[in-house]
């Protein structure tokens, strides 16, 4: 057949497919008009495919593959409703995924309260090693911020934190991820750094006299920022194992392996930190009573550890899934 | 035949082949760059609007910042078709190396691992391992698998060609033969006479005439191809 015959023939149905493409793209039309959208598509990838082999001009074939681009682009946009899926990724994925991880998550965890533990000790011993690590300024400053308890922050302030909270810890757990992509190391220098400093802001002030408006303000949300950074670092060593010990895989296909599996990781982290900021910006800088604050926060802690050993055990959605 | 160019095939389950074209570190620096302007605009733009509300206005302000610096490009990514504003600008855009359109998780590991891609400065290390490949993917696109794609905003149109005689090949011709005769037929009027000319001068073994009368000569092979009415 003739290019110019193949096209003549063809044209009224290409018309009516880019039609369609314009209605999908604009989300109107009738549904039915709808269903008929992949048959006219293959029908168009057939064309594509007859023109290429029966040597038709380049310009024909290339309108025809962008049509088919377009055509693609839409077909296979991937469509699971997103609330579905996020209450099935707190539901069960996400503890899943990081009960699974708990290798990882027992080195990471060991990078970031190693130092912390190592530092509450020496400084409890030698006061003066808190100066090898912190400035004489940062000292007073922490020294300053913990001198009064919490509660004298105005709404506007609080709300100025949790802004803060979220941009700066998020940013650290998102860096701390990123940095995974170096073999691991990046992750790891982030855990340890944060490990040493905080370990000894916190030794430090619990033992120069500041342990009550210290703790009080820490011990809530810090059931979900200090879990939160340590999955962020189980993200970064997922992506940066998988480059190390590919497995069965290419190296670059077990990278893409690797960080599909950490970004996942990496939104229930946000999601942590979010609540994070929002409990260390309205409830840790509120002037609730101390014990109110150690009991709040020792439950807190309790559901954090609860949830990532418990939730998601159920075999029952599984079977109802796999048919 | 691999292709001479950048260009690689991706076949799709319906069994045709998709050619994609990546895109170089000189559009996709450019695109960059008008992307920084944008941000930076944008921001310019909230604080002197949010200025005006003491804390909460900072609040907000700290909330932008963090959103423009960590998701714009997420956001434009997934929600824009692939492209953020710089690329589109550049009719560029990121699909998965498969030829789909481009999900949250790959944009999310793309443009969080952009960081390292910077390393040590003005993405260095994303430039090395962009020329170390054949897409063109610096190590943010390797581990989400994707690429960026020169776009198809080009307005393509079937040329008419000129009218006249219509005669078959003297010999028969592969498709790929068939193809580089058409291409030229349809080039025709963009390609100078001297030009056209000379290429079809390259043929004289099969056409046996030089000048312009070789011209004519593919032309008419070219109008039987098509199978265009004289």
């Amino acid at each position: 057949m003739k290019q110019a015959q193949f096209v003549a023939d063809r044209q009224a149905r290409w018309d009516q497919y880019r039609e369609l493409l314009k209605a999908l793209r604009r989300r109107r039309g009738k549904d039915t008009v709808k269903a008929d959208f992949p048959s006219q598509y293959r029908r168009l990838c057939n064309d594509l495919a007859l023109a290429r082999s029966r040597g038709y001009s380049l310009k024909l074939i290339n309108q025809l593959q962008q049509w088919v681009m377009e055509g693609h682009a839409l077909l296979y946009k991937p469509q699971a409703s997103l609330v579905e899926r996020i209450v099935e990724f707190f539901r069960r994925d996400f503890p899943r995924q990081v009960r699974s991880e708990w290798r990882l998550g027992a080195l990471c965890s060991l990078l970031l309260f190693g130092p912390m533990i190592w530092l509450f000790h020496h400084i409890g011993t030698t006061p003066e090693f808190v100066y090898r690590v912190l400035s004489p300024d940062a000292i007073i400053n922490y020294e300053q911020m913990y001198a009064q308890p919490a509660g004298n922050r105005s709404a506007d302030d609080q709300f100025f934190m949790f802004a803060f909270y979220i941009m700066n810890n998020i940013g650290v757990a998102l860096r701390t991820f990123a940095g995974g992509l170096l073999f691991g190391v990046g992750s790891a220098v982030i855990l340890l750094f944060n490990g040493v400093f905080i370990g000894a802001v916190a030794a430090h002030l619990s033992f120069e006299g500041y342990f009550e408006n210290f703790w009080t303000f820490v011990i809530g949300h810090g059931a979900f920022e200090l879990p939160a950074i340590v999955l962020a670092g189980v993200a970064g060593f997922r992506m940066g194992i998988s480059l190390i010990i590919p497995g069965p895989y290419r190296r670059l296909e077990a990278l893409r392996l690797g960080a599909r599996e950490a970004v996942s990781l990496l939104y229930g982290v946000m999601a942590m930190l979010l609540l994070a900021a929002g409990l260390e910006a309205f409830w840790s800088a509120s002037n609730a009573p101390a014990s109110v604050k150690y009991v709040v926060g020792a439950i807190l802690w309790l559901a954090v550890f609860a949830y990532f050993l418990l939730a998601g055990r159920d075999t029952r959605t599984e079977s109802r899934h796999a048919d | 035949m691999p292709p001479i160019d950048s260009t690689y095939p991706v076949e799709t389950p319906d069994g045709v082949d998709l050619d994609i074209h990546p895109a170089g570190p000189v559009p996709r620096a450019a695109a960059w760059m008008v992307d920084l302007l944008v941000r930076s605009g944008i921001m310019i733009m909230l604080i002197f609007i949010l200025s005006g509300f003491n804390a909460v206005g900072f609040a907000m302000l700290v909330l932008a910042w963090f959103l423009i610096n960590w998701w714009y490009p997420v956001l434009f990514e997934v929600l824009g078709n692939g492209a953020t504003p710089g690329k589109r600008a550049f009719d560029i855009r990121v699909i998965h190396d498969d030829g789909t359109p481009v999900g949250w998780g790959p944009s999310v590991v793309r443009n969080l691992l952009r960081q390292v891609d910077f390393l040590p400065l003005l993405y260095m290390t994303g430039l090395i391992s962009m020329l170390c490949n054949r897409r063109f993917q610096r190590l943010g696109d390797l581990a989400a698998g994707t690429v960026v794609i020169h776009g198809d905003n080009r307005r393509i149109t079937l040329p008419e060609l000129p009218p006249g005689e219509t005669r078959h090949p003297p010999i028969p011709l592969k498709p790929d033969e068939q193809q580089a005769v058409l291409s030229f037929a349809e080039r025709i009027r963009s390609l100078n006479p001297a030009r056209a000319e000379e290429l079809a001068n390259l043929l004289e073994p099969v056409t046996g005439q030089t000048g312009p009368e070789a011209v004519d000569e593919l032309l008419t092979w070219a109008r039987w191809m098509r199978g265009q009415a004289t």
